[in-house]
Formats: C-alpha cells, sequence, structure tokens
C-alpha cells in the first residue's frame, strides 16, 4: 500500500502542491432560482449540484412582474 | 386609427384602443385627443422629441437637469440605478400631423405652438353604435388616419405596462 501511493504521489502531484478540480463550478440566476452546476474544464456539461431560491428572489419577482417606471409626475406640477 | 367626435365640440379627435381583434358586437373604446401640457417643456429632452415619453428612457433623461441639481443624493442614487423605464405610464404622444390643429402651449419662457397631441389612457370611453361589426365594417367616413406598424407596436407596449403595473400590497401575495 505504501509503496503504492509514493508511486502516486510521484506520478501525478507532490504533497501540498495544489491540485485543480476536474471540474468548474457555474452559478446560474434563472428567475427566482439560483442553479448550480458542474461543467468539465473545457466546458461540457457534467450535472446539477443544487436548485435553490435567490435570497432576495422576493425583490427579483417584483422587478420581473413590474414594468420599469422612472416615477418624476411630483417634478412636472405645473406652477 | 383616429375618429372624429360627432360632436364637433373642442376635442375633435379621438383614438380607437380597442385592438382591432377585439373591435365587434357594436362596441368601441376610444380616448380623445388632448394637448401638450407646459410642463412636458420643462425637461429640453421631452421638449425636443415628445414622443420620447412612448419609449423607454433612460433615469438621467427622465428629469430635468436642475430637478438633479438640487435632488437629495440617496434618492438620485435610487433612481440612477434603474434600468430604462417609462416615464408618464398615462400618456402616449402623437407626432404633429397636418390634419391636426395647431394649438399653443402657455409657457412663462415663451409660448410655443405645436400640432403634437397626447392621449391619457385613463380618459378612454366605450361608444356603442350599431354600425360597429368588425374592423373592416366600421363607419369609415370617421377613420382618417391610422398609425404606422412601428407606432402601433409602441402604443402596445405602453398600454400594456400601464395596465401591468402591479401594486405593492399585490405583489407581495403573489410571491409568496
Amino acid at each position: 500500500m505504501i509503496t503504492n501511493i509514493d508511486n502516486q504521489s510521484s506520478s501525478t502531484v507532490a504533497t501540498g502542491e495544489y491540485a485543480p478540480e476536474p471540474f468548474v463550478r457555474r452559478i446560474i440566476n434563472l428567475g427566482r432560482y439560483e442553479i448550480e452546476i458542474r461543467l468539465t474544464r473545457s466546458g461540457e456539461f457534467i450535472d446539477i449540484l443544487s436548485i435553490k431560491a435567490q435570497k432576495n428572489f422576493a425583490e427579483s419577482v417584483r422587478s420581473t412582474m413590474n414594468p420599469t417606471i422612472h416615477d418624476v409626475e411630483k417634478y412636472y406640477r405645473e406652477d | 386609427m383616429f375618429y372624429l367626435d360627432s360632436s364637433q365640440t373642442e376635442n375633435t379627435l379621438s383614438v380607437v384602443l380597442s385592438p382591432c381583434c377585439s373591435i365587434s358586437d357594436k362596441v368601441l373604446s376610444i380616448t380623445p385627443f388632448l394637448p401638450l401640457s407646459a410642463a412636458l417643456f420643462k425637461n429640453p429632452y421631452l421638449a425636443d422629441d415628445p414622443k420620447r415619453i412612448n419609449t423607454k428612457i433612460p433615469a438621467i433623461k427622465s428629469l430635468p437637469p436642475e430637478v438633479w441639481e438640487n435632488m437629495d443624493a440617496s434618492e438620485k442614487a435610487e433612481r440612477l440605478s434603474k434600468e430604462d423605464g417609462y416615464v408618464f405610464v398615462d400618456f402616449f404622444v402623437y407626432h404633429a400631423y397636418h390634419l391636426f390643429p395647431e394649438y399653443t402651449i402657455n409657457r412663462k419662457d415663451g409660448n410655443i405652438k405645436s400640432k403634437f397631441y397626447i392621449i391619457d389612457f385613463r380618459k378612454s370611453v366605450r361608444i356603442q353604435c350599431d354600425k360597429i361589426l368588425t374592423p373592416k365594417y366600421l363607419p369609415g367616413s370617421a377613420k382618417v388616419l391610422q398609425l404606422t406598424i412601428e407606432t402601433r407596436d409602441l402604443l402596445r407596449k405602453k398600454i400594456g405596462s400601464f395596465y401591468q403595473r402591479i401594486p405593492q400590497d399585490d405583489a407581495d401575495i403573489l410571491i409568496t
């Protein structure tokens, strides 16, 4: 076993050396949800890690439902 | 599409607000042409082209420059953080046209003559007439003009936003 580990170490990375994960995580905001996915380093989809509601989802839903309007009337009142 | 008001009073022109596919059953929604408000001319961006209220505009252009200068910093930051949006969501401006009567806008800085007109979605009314059957079978002599497809699309979007606004109380319930 010990020999085997030594062989593995010498053939890959040294002890303490940074070994990057073979995938990357991405968070996609989709409406009120936040989806975490894994991709290979070349950008191919692997799987979905989690789906959860955004922390500020209430605000995002309000802004999606309501059109953007600049409330300006009070500054245009005729003298 | 514009209709002559049969009463021939001061506002003789009205706009049909019924979507064409809903023109039937002897009923039609119309709203009168109104003169532009002098207040609109406080903002040089809107004074330069009043039709700008028909589209979404940047926050910075939504108010006259002197209003920004005197505005509280927190309100200013909040307003400027918004994406492009409508101003005067109740209104839609019609470009000047030779058939439209010219009128005078009285202003402190000098009167302006204009043939631009505005409609107020809140002032729409229903008319009933036996001749209103389909978009093709209407009192044809009353029709004087029709919007371009592009402007009609702007009108649809703006009147859609007029009805799409959700009060805060309703929004709170809908998202829970």
